[in-house]
């Protein structure tokens, strides 16, 4: 075979990368190695080597990171990674966004993290160093392996970031043009990349990804201090470190998923900022999984109660984020999200991931080593063949087989760990704060439960041949609105029992106060908010009982001390929070309702007549012609679409709003300007724009818009000739028309030659909108006619001639001809939803985010003090 | 019986319960023959169709008159073709996509989409 020696590739930085994925993965598997031993030998040296190893494997993991930013933003082009992702006009800021559009990227991006809280732990993590960095050091060793990108055969082993172009994709250099400019210089074509989708060119883009994979990332701490007490057999120790860094992880998990849903909110145009993706929802499964597994374990870290469920809860949190990796990577979705993603054929390294972590976790929970090892091996191994065999053949017995070996692992598991605690559960007490911190967790599971059901049905369906569908929205928020309701009564009711044991009368006064407070607030705020269906009414209870029980408890349980108060201040967030979500849904309004022009295709009842009481009607996109005011949303708005700008790759609609009083009188005015991007790759991408109030957000994005259509000439049809008099009105022949004769002007009259110049104003009106047509008729030595047409209208108007009144020789008649076609114009179809109190949601985040914080510093330094008495 | 046993108790047949009505509730994926059969019993119950676009169809969007109707032909993975109804305004990128889930019912001769879910291949993806 023929060796082409290419021109201008810079082949050095690629080979760098390589190594620093080589080194990453290598420097990791030692790491684990030597800790694992230092943990079992306890050896110091071993422990030493695997701390210089992780120290060598972080530089490499920010090594492989400089490298492959260093070519996008040199515009190698010949990695495919630069080519796919990135293009020369992208600017330096949304380079960076380029890793969260690849997988490989993401891939580094989660390493990089846990590389990070690696990095930390070294640190602050005390006497858990060893087995706690050992399982960080395994992650990265099953992670780094998704970036070598080597073939064994048929197998491939990850995907690497550094591949060239030419042998990502051969046939690139088999393209014609190339023959002239030959293969060596095939960069001289391939010039530019394909760019970065353009919904990730936002600035919430370049924060939203890194955020919520440190969220990711960073539920992989309490799951190693779970297994660290589990291998070292400090069975009960492990919640006082692993608390703090589950609170981070739910912080900073929140934090990415609301900072997801402020981006759609923002960017999209869905009208909403959470839709019940399949997507969306892989982030929210683990965050109530973890948020559930926190609140066991401040239950366990002050009672020592429900040590089993705690440990399972911390575990699953961490193996509810590989899961939702695998949902979201592998190609299973398929149908049911909008987001696609491409499968890398990652698949079997994602499944070896997920279940490497839970066999070798469940493994731990035996006490002779040599049964673990083989319980681990049997089993591991059993599940992964049958997996890879069932993802290829989708053979319905073997996902049964599966499914069983899964099940009963997963309960011999927890048999174990009961054996281990012991199963005498001690007399709980229905007045203790555990009590009701454990129903609430247990609704939280419940809630996790569906969520994780529903979202998985895809993976169902490709197990057992199932053709379910994904639910919609609403079949979420109907049995969601129960579950958040239950939860946000007992933040308020938990708070008044003290551990162990309360005073039940005390207790009692003060939900009753509370309650009643919420109660009487409820009523005025349900005026202001205009809800009236029962459920709604009892949840906005609910929730204002969440403001109001957990203030109380924070001023007078505290005393105000704002230091421990984090819980009670989360508590009052997330109530907030709940109402915002609330009002803006049940209230949120769709204001462009349209009702001019509508009932030409709607649905019709047996007698012909528009169906009023259809449900398949949908009048919420409305018509806006350049120019023209509109009245919608009962008359109390106008809008008016005055202007198109375009900036390149963007065009901005210029909307002008006024709101309007009873009286049709303008209160205020403003302007908003929604945009679409016509993509080559993506097709119209709408962008909406969106006016804030205190009280209310009003929402605009253009659903369609004049140049979408081919606005062709087409052919003057439907003529007709009529005879009037001035100050007459007639249709076209059409009928859609209105043409009225308004006067005539002389422009020039016989006198010094015979030239007559006539011009008729003829006021044409279609649609409510008003023009005015001057067609002329000029006699000299011939006769000659100038028409008028009205594009926007449709109308051509001709003036014939004029003849004398048969019934009135004093008066004179006019001739005129119409002639109608499509009118062409300027238009944008456009959506405008308000959302009311919808700023009460983020203020509720930020008061939950505050409450958090709190609390992340007060468990840290708990666990501070117990280091050190230690 | 301990209180912990009552709330495991009611944990369990909740989330047994929620099990069973998803299996009940929840739609299906189906193929318009079938959507034609269920849509005689459950005439609102929605359904989930995969459909390619026929793009040698004509489609009908004529903002001027109504913003809310566009009417297209789509066919089903058995080949079967269908008028489709959206009431709402057309989908941008239609023409872009090569797979179209229709989620709605069958109404007489046409299948009345009440969501149209877009799959752009070429969103993450070249050519």
């Amino acid at each position: 075979m023929e060796t082409i020696i290419f021109n201008n590739e810079h082949l050095f930085i690629g080979n760098l990368g390589h190594f620093a994925v080589v080194l990453a993965f290598v420097s990791a598997l030692v790491s684990t190695i030597a800790y694992a031993f230092s943990v079992n030998k306890n050896d110091d040296a071993l422990k030493n080597l695997g701390r210089w190893m992780f120290y060598i494997h972080s530089f490499a993991v920010v090594l492989i990171f400089f490298t492959l930013f260093f070519i996008i933003h040199q515009h190698y082009f010949e990695y495919q990674y630069a080519y796919q992702h990135s293009s020369t006009e992208l600017p330096v800021y949304y380079m960076i966004s380029c890793f969260w559009e690849g997988q490989e990227g993401s891939f580094l991006l989660w390493m990089f993290w846990h590389a990070f809280l690696g990095l930390i732990l070294i640190r602050k993590a005390g006497s858990w160093q060893a087995p706690v960095l050992a399982v960080i050091a395994l992650a990265q060793v099953v992670l780094g392996s998704m970036l070598l990108g080597f073939n064994i055969g048929d197998f491939k082993i990850g995907s690497s970031p550094f591949q060239l172009m030419r042998e990502h994709n051969p046939e690139a250099l088999l393209i014609p043009v190339l023959e002239k400019v030959g293969k060596a210089n095939y960069l001289q074509i391939f010039k530019d990349g394909n760019g970065l989708n353009p919904l990730l060119q936002n600035y919430w883009m370049v924060i939203h990804p890194p955020t919520l994979f440190f969220g990711f990332a960073a539920t992989i701490v309490p799951f190693a201090f779970a297994f660290a007490g589990l291998w070292t057999r400090r069975t009960k120790e492990w919640t006082i470190p692993a608390l703090p860094w589950a609170l981070v992880a739910v912080l900073v998990l929140g934090t990415g998923i609301i900072m997801g849903g402020y981006w759609a909110y923002e960017s999209l145009n869905f009208g909403g900022y959470w839709a019940w993706d399949p997507v969306e929802n892989a982030s929210l499964m683990p965050w109530l999984l973890m948020i559930t597994a926190t609140h066991l374990l401040l239950i366990n870290k002050s009672t020592g109660k429900y040590p089993v469920l705690t440990l399972v809860m911390t575990v699953f949190s961490f193996f509810m984020v590989l899961y939702a990796t695998f949902l979201t990577r592998s190609g299973v979705l398929g149908n049911a999200s909008v987001h696609s993603f491409t499968d890398l054929g990652l698949s079997g390294q994602l499944l070896l991931l997920l279940f490497l972590f839970i066999f070798l976790t469940f493994a731990l929970t035996f006490k002779k080593r040599i049964h673990a090892w083989l319980y681990f091996l049997i089993g591991f191994l059993a599940i992964m063949v049958l997996a890879l065999v069932d993802f290829k053949t989708d053979t319905f017995v073997i996902s049964v087989i599966g499914t069983i070996i899964f099940l009963a692992a997963t309960s011999w598991f927890i048999y174990n760990l009961f054996k281990v605690y012991g199963t005498n559960i001690e007399t709980d007490k229905l007045y203790s704060r555990e009590f009701w911190m454990f129903v609430g967790s247990m609704v939280l599971l419940l809630s996790g439960f569906q969520i994780i059901t529903m979202t998985s049905i895809p993976v169902f369906n490709k197990l057992f041949g199932t053709s379910k569908a994904s639910a919609g929205p609403d079949y979420y928020n109907a049995v969601q609105i129960w579950f958040a309701m239950a939860i946000v009564i007992l933040t308020a009711i938990g708070q008044y029992f003290k551990y162990k044991q309360s005073d039940v009368k005390k207790v009692l006064e003060s939900i009753a106060n509370s309650l009643l407070v919420a109660i009487i607030l409820a009523v005025g705020a349900l005026f202001l908010f205009n809800i009236w269906k029962v459920e709604y009414l009892l949840f906005l209870i609910a929730s204002l009982y969440a403001v109001t029980g957990n203030l109380h408890y924070l001023i007078v349980g505290l005393k105000g001390k704002i230091k421990v108060a984090g819980g009670s201040i989360a508590h009052v967030g997330f109530g907030l929070m709940m109402i915002g979500v609330l009002v803006s849904s049940v209230n949120k309004k769709v204001l462009s309702v349209n009702n001019s022009g509508t009932g030409y295709f709607a649905e019709t009842t047996a007698d012909g007549k528009v169906d009023q009481t259809a449900k398949t009607n949908n009048k919420e996109n409305i018509l806006l012609v350049k120019n023209k005011k509109t009245m919608f949303a009962d008359g109390k708005l106008r809008a008016t679409f005055r202007n198109v700008s375009e900036e390149k790759p963007n065009k901005y609609f210029e909307v002008k709003y006024d709101v309007l009083d009873e009286k049709g009188q303008i209160r205020d005015s403003f302007i908003l300007k929604p945009n679409s991007q016509n993509n080559p790759k993506m097709g119209l991408i709408s962008n909406p724009d969106t006016r804030h109030f205190l009280t209310r957000d009003i929402f605009t994005h253009i659903t369609y818009e004049s140049s979408m259509e081919e606005q062709v000439e087409k052919e003057f049809e439907n003529f007709a000739t009529d005879t009037v008099r001035i100050g007459e009105s007639f249709p076209t022949a059409d009928g859609n028309r209105q043409l009225t004769l308004q006067k005539i002007n002389v422009l020039e009259a016989p006198g010094a030659t015979q030239r007559l110049h006539l011009q008729a104003e003829i006021i044409v009106s279609n649609l409510g909108d008003t023009f005015i047509a001057r067609p002329e008729f000029i006699s000299e030595d011939q006769i000659r006619f100038k028409e008028s047409v009205i594009n926007q209208a449709g109308v051509m108007v001709l003036f014939d001639r004029v003849i004398q009144d048969p019934n009135d020789p004093k008066s004179m008649l006019f001739v005129i001809s119409s002639a109608t076609r499509k009118p062409i114009m300027d238009y944008i179809i456009l959506k405008a939803i308000e959302f009311p109190y919808i700023n009460l949601l983020w203020l509720g985040t930020f008061v939950l985010i505050f409450g958090f914080t709190l609390s992340i510093i007060q468990r840290f330094k708990e666990f501070r003090r117990r280091e050190a008495k230690a | 019986m301990k209180p912990v046993h009552i709330v495991i108790i009611i944990v369990i047949s909740v989330g047994l319960a929620l099990g069973v009505s998803f299996y009940g509730d929840t739609s299906k994926y189906v193929c318009f023959a079938e959507a034609d059969a269920i849509a005689l019993e459950k005439p609102d119950m929605k359904l989930h169709v995969v459909t390619t676009l026929s793009k040698t169809k004509p489609q009908i969007y004529d903002p001027q008159t109504d913003p809310n109707y566009f009417e297209f032909y789509a066919s089903d993975t058995t080949g079967m073709e269908k008028k489709v109804i959206y009431r709402n305004a057309k989908p941008t990128d239609l023409e872009k996509t090569d797979k179209v889930v229709l989620i709605g019912y069958t109404r007489g001769d046409h299948f009345e989409a009440k969501d149209i879910l877009k799959k752009c291949p070429s969103k993450y993806e070249k050519k």
